[in-house]
């Protein structure tokens, strides 16, 4: 049992869908290869996305943490995440297969939002699977992907949740793969997934790599970011991996406590979920448990395979950031910046905060991944119900 | 080519529930040539709406693959078993465990959805190692190539999904499902049996020249959930593989009384 990520990921999925997953990697190996799908890739990301994104100073936080706090603004990408890089890197990919319909899963609604800007710049239409909870903890970027002229499917199905989002888009994709592309959000899914989401969002690392070393002469003493299928995360980390002096931190969603958390890689153990083998979040059945994060971003039982590996070799450390951490990053960041962020990068803020109680005068980078507009009524709703 | 045309029920253990379960699973001894029980799982990805709900439901009952197990033990009448199961709750139980444990009980075969070939190589030597089938499948988008290497790792039969889609009963099956078997069908001398939306027995019979079983669940989900009659409904499907009623119960009795004797799994 050998893949790309160490006994991790795989090709785990039904007969019927290997065909169209050979097709998609033989068609990904064409398209890095070719020049003018790279040109278009890079204009796309300056003129659409609005890249590079800036590298800020948080110099409020630093003062109060006593470490030098460093944003990745993804915050500041059109759609308001990391997503749009993946969303555009696949559309281009989608056209160079001729496919003349997307199909995409989405939790927060980022990604969804971020597939149905892109589908309806380049006139594709698309179909988007969202779990019923997130819809509804989510509704403005329902309304807004529906503006878009996408058609979003809630579904009210065992956790209703990403989960179950991504279980709806496989069978559609098992039903529609000749004239679909399947538009996977996260760095989770069979092989070549992971390694093409990866390679559309390494733009972050990259960028960020690059800025900090021109702004401070040296790479990071840490870089952070959440994990929830893991995407922002292995895109930020995948430039400072080789770097062994560069400690790596993974956030993930730890809901209230063990048993209602998201924290696949510090709570779950090996399986195979969603067509790759990697850490999930099981009962002792092996069923599948349901999760809770307050982002929803975050709340998924499984996790990129990639991450699964690196937790392995011990190359990046995961732990869990519970809701009321997060809850309290958020507001930090808010009052002392002046930028509100997602819930979802909150939590990496949160671990920030938290190791910077242990040290002084470190420079720590986190993935500030996407905005937190999308997340006022969630944090109403938790401050009233405290 | 034997002309023998097999009929395989399929039914989720633990539905409707735990008591009627073993109720149906009797009943299916009765007529199948081989009864096949799916194991639940939180995320049937390759399954429809009749069946989710079937895994659903089971889920409820808190059923496990010990319960099978003891299921199978409690049937007099025994066929051939064949299971259904998703990777993860064997992998969960521990594969080599499972499948010493099936072999003992009477188990022929083993379906995973979600261990395709690529995945399933690392596993075949603990079938072998167990006495027990993997049964691979086949789909409308595999090629003749792919289909060679199917073909080769199969022993008790080819599981053949007749549609582009996941479980589901349909009324008539698409052209290319007949195209597709009839270039499969001069490739191999395994069996082929034919699942994944097979409800009408009058589309069975056009294309029975091709197979060599059917495969039923969605629609025994549907009518165990609508309480509608099972019988009959089987009848027909028997009318149409045995060729005549009375002869085919007769053959299936046959059948069945050679399994007990040993082995024509």
């Amino acid at each position: 049992m050998r893949h790309e990520y160490g006994i991790f990921g795989g090709i785990y999925v039904p007969e019927t869908l290997v065909p169209s997953l050979f097709e998609l990697e033989r068609a990904f190996k064409e398209f890095k290869k070719s020049k003018r799908y790279k040109e278009k890739f890079k204009i796309y990301l300056k003129e659409y996305a609005g890249r590079p994104t800036p590298l800020y100073h948080a110099k409020n936080l630093s003062k109060k943490w006593g470490n030098e706090i460093y944003f990745k603004r993804e915050d500041l990408c059109h759609t308001g995440a990391h997503k749009i890089n993946n969303a555009i890197g696949q559309i281009l990919l989608a056209r160079f297969m001729h496919k003349k319909r997307i199909i995409a899963e989405t939790g927060a609604g980022q990604h969804g939002f971020a597939t149905s800007a892109v589908c309806a710049k380049e006139g594709i239409g698309c179909t988007i699977y969202m779990g019923k909870i997130d819809a509804e903890r989510q509704r403005e970027n329902v309304l807004k992907m529906k503006l878009l002229g996408a058609d979003v499917v809630e579904v009210d199905k065992g956790s209703k949740t990403l989960k179950d989002a991504i279980n709806e888009a496989i069978r559609d994709w098992i039903t529609n793969f000749e004239n679909s592309h399947y538009l996977l959000g996260s760095c989770v899914g069979p092989k070549p997934y992971p390694e093409i989401v990866k390679y559309f969002q390494s733009i972050i690392g990259k960028e960020a790599r690059t800025q900090f070393i021109k702004r401070c002469g040296s790479l990071p003493d840490y870089v952070i970011a959440c994990v929830g299928g893991g995407s922002n995360s292995i895109g930020i980390f995948s430039a400072f991996v080789k770097d062994k002096e560069v400690k790596i931190l993974g956030a993930e969603g730890g809901g209230t406590d063990r048993d209602k958390t998201s924290a696949t890689l510090s709570f779950g153990k090996k399986g195979v979920l969603h067509g790759a083998l990697t850490y999930i979040l099981q009962d002792e059945k092996g069923q599948v448990r349901e999760t809770h994060s307050i982002a929803p971003g975050l709340d998924y039982p499984g996790v990129g395979p990639e991450h699964s590996f690196l937790k392995q070799v011990k190359r990046v450390k995961y732990f869990p950031v519970f809701d009321d951490e997060a809850i309290s990053a958020f507001e930090e960041c808010a009052e002392e910046e002046g930028i509100i962020p997602a819930l979802e990068p909150s939590h990496a803020l949160a671990l920030a905060r938290k190791i910077s109680k242990n040290m002084n005068g470190k420079r720590i980078l986190v993935c500030l991944s996407g905005r937190g507009e999308k997340d006022l009524n969630i944090y109403w709703r938790y401050k009233n119900g405290k | 080519m034997e002309n023998k045309k097999y009929f395989v029920p399929y039914i989720t253990a633990g539905f409707p529930d735990r008591k009627r379960f073993l109720k149906y699973l009797k009943l299916l001894s009765e007529y199948g040539d081989y009864v096949e029980i799916g194991i639940p799982f939180s995320d049937p990805l390759a399954d429809g709406s009749d069946l989710q709900i079937a895994h659903e439901t089971a889920l409820k009952e808190k059923v496990d693959i010990d319960f099978i197990f003891s299921s199978i033990e409690r049937i007099r009448n025994k066929k051939p078993f064949i299971i259904m199961s998703y990777l993860n709750p064997i992998l969960n139980y521990g594969f080599e465990k499972f499948l010493k444990k099936a072999g003992n009980k009477g188990v022929a075969g083993v379906v995973i959805p979600d261990l395709p070939l690529e995945e399933a190589g690392y596993y075949l030597p603990l079938f072998k190692k167990c006495n027990l089938d993997f049964v691979p499948l086949a789909s409308p988008s595999t090629s003749v190539e792919r289909f060679l290497k199917i073909a080769e790792i199969a022993n008790l039969f080819i599981y053949f999904v007749s549609v582009k889609g996941t479980t589901g009963a349909r009324e008539d099956f698409p052209e290319y499902t007949r195209r597709k078997l009839k270039e499969f069908r001069n490739l191999t001398d395994r069996k082929i049996f034919l699942g994944f939306g097979v409800k009408n027995p009058q589309s069975v019979k056009k294309i029975l020249n091709l197979i060599d079983g059917v495969i039923i669940g969605s629609e025994i989900a549907r009518r165990i959930l609508k309480g509608r009659d099972l019988n009959k409904f089987i009848k027909k499907h028997l009318n149409v593989l045995k060729g005549g009623l009375k002869n085919g119960r007769r053959m299936v009795d046959k059948g069945c009384k050679r399994c007990d004797k040993s082995s024509e799994g």
